[in-house]
């Protein structure tokens, strides 16, 4: 294993998110003081910049199973859809929409692997899923629902679902509207990490108390695990045979059936 | 009598006069001062349309900036000045952009970019809601079934640094029971492969010392190809796992056999194109 290249996308401000494109070829950088960059990984270079409205600072960030699309979530719990090929914002989900809650940043996203739900995560604890139904007209709601630009294009009919933690919430990006917001399980605490597995079955949450699994589907609890101390990482072992839970010092796997 | 009544007459038809008079001056007045007020008016909806002119032309400006700094950084040579310098200089071009429009696009991507990314998009989307979840994959009663948790592994090699951040490597999932390969980024900078299921340490990237990162990891992502790492400092280091396979060196093939697969691995990509999409039927 050899490091390639080493740059420094942001100038003196430091990363906050990284996500990588479905080629492989390129990856995002996000960072603190809102911007974003497209790196080209084989040389090493940023190909392109995008940046976030004065003041916000980027939380977290990812990118579609597809690769068109690219969700920020701010610090003031905001998030940002961007058209990645024009680097345009293309829709936002403002935090506040929830029952007047003060905003909270969004600490985790993530689309699901059938591209249809984004996941995010807010400090306060909350998961909230959006997703992007599937019987949407063409004629795309994200053109009323955001500040688009005369050229900004639609986002894809097959864009995504979001989930934010804390309260997790899902949207629907065909809707643009939100789906569920799962109030976190008492053995999560405050999220931290969201994770869907790569068949989009499965909605994994890991927070300040300990690790659970949701369906992705019914957003019933599948199951919930308290861990010595607050779960960073949370992540799905291949074909969802496990989940793994990293704490700061320590690897957790919980394994499904007598595996 | 009547002489005095008439001068008082004529006294009073003067008066009328110097009033009217009065009256005439004070309207050439208000012409004038309501004229003067129209005018301004014009000159201030010429101003503000300049303005506004300057606006766009500040717009179009910063986004051909961003395009020429977008080429620039393509070349190999000079990269790592050009992007140092870039970073800077992008914030605040981009702020007055935004300063101007809400929302402020950034620099367009190459035609080259736009076409892989539309394959892409065309290849994986395709289908995308049709698929069933794989063979092998967990079911929900599964997982929420006799989950059982393991206990807590501590990764070898890491002795007093803590885990800053971790990402799954994409690999062909285990026949029976489970495998996973972690890459962890330590807070001290370094950077390792560990094998999930017994917290064994599967091969080292790198060290502070010895090319890792100068601060902690806080950001990773991985890919079956790629491993992106971001520190606290700001630096971004790009890993790359295909090369290895093909490494010259005889010692480290030898090293790679033990890695889970990365290199043997089908890419991430065909992985993704066969993954389903959520069960068919659910109540």
């Amino acid at each position: 294993v050899t490091c390639a290249h080493s740059l420094e996308p942001h100038g003196a401000s430091p990363c906050t998110a990284l996500a990588l494109h479905a080629t492989e070829r390129y990856g995002v950088t996000a960072a603190g003081d809102g911007s974003f960059a497209l790196l080209d990984l084989a040389a090493g270079a940023v190909v392109a910049r995008g940046q976030c409205p004065a003041g916000e600072a980027i939380s977290a960030a990812a990118l579609h199973p597809d690769g068109l699309i690219l969700a920020t979530g701010v610090d003031s719990g905001a998030i940002r859809l961007w058209d990645l090929k024009s680097m345009s914002n293309a829709a936002t989900f403002e935090g506040k929409a929830d029952a007047g809650a003060l905003a909270q940043p969004i600490r985790a996203l993530a689309f699901s692997e059938n591209g249809y739900q984004l996941a995010s995560a807010a400090e306060d604890g909350t998961v909230k899923v959006r997703a992007r139904r599937a019987r949407a007209p063409q004629s795309e709601p994200c053109h009323r629902a955001s500040a688009c630009r005369s050229r900004s294009p639609p986002i894809p009919r097959s864009a995504s679902r979001v989930a934010c933690c804390a309260r997790h919430q899902l949207w629907d990006l065909r809707k643009l509207a939100q789906v569920a917001t799962i109030a976190a399980h008492e053995s999560v605490g405050a999220v931290a990490s969201l994770r869907f597995d790569e068949s989009a079955q499965f909605l994994a949450v890991g927070g300040a108390a300990g690790v659970a699994a949701y369906s992705s589907k019914s957003w019933d609890l599948l199951c919930a695990h308290a861990t010595a101390s607050a779960v960073s990482t949370v992540r799905f072992a291949p074909n969802a045979r496990a989940l793994l839970a990293l704490t700061g010092k320590e690897i957790v796997a919980c394994a499904p059936g007598a595996a | 009598m009547l002489s005095l009544l008439h001068s008082e007459w004529d006294s009073l038809m003067l008066e009328s006069f110097t009033l009217k008079r009065q009256l005439d001056v004070a309207r050439q007045e208000l012409a004038h001062s309501l004229y003067q007020h129209d005018a301004s008016c014009r000159v201030i909806a010429r101003l503000s349309a300049e303005r506004d002119e300057a606006r766009r032309a500040l717009e179009t400006v910063g986004a051909t900036a961003g395009h020429a700094r977008g080429a620039a950084e393509d070349e190999p040579a000079a990269k790592r000045q050009a992007v140092a310098a870039a970073g800077p200089a992008a914030a605040p071009s981009a702020a007055a952009a935004g300063a101007a429009a809400p929302v402020a696009p950034g620099s367009a991507l190459p035609d080259g970019v736009l076409e892989l990314f539309d394959a892409t998009f065309k290849r994986l989307s395709k289908g995308r809601k049709k698929r069933a979840p794989p063979a092998g994959c967990a079911t929900a009663a599964e997982l929420s079934g006799a989950a059982a948790c393991g206990p807590a592994l501590k990764p070898a090699g890491m002795s007093k640094a803590t885990i800053g951040a971790a990402d799954v490597l994409p690999a062909a999932p285990a026949e029976s029971g489970w495998a996973a390969s972690l890459v962890l980024g330590g807070s001290d900078g370094s950077m390792r492969l560990c094998d999930a299921a017994s917290g064994a340490l599967v091969r080292p990237f790198a060290t502070k010392a010895n090319g890792g990162h100068a601060a902690g990891v806080v950001a990773l992502v991985c890919g079956a190809e790629a491993v992106l790492s971001a520190d606290a400092k700001g630096v971004v280091k790009i890993w790359s796992l295909a090369g290895q396979a093909e490494g010259k060196n005889g010692a480290r093939p030898r090293a790679l056999a033990r890695l889970p697969a990365p290199s043997r691995a089908p890419p991430r990509l065909l992985t993704r194109t066969g993954l389903p999409c959520p069960p068919r039927a659910q109540p």
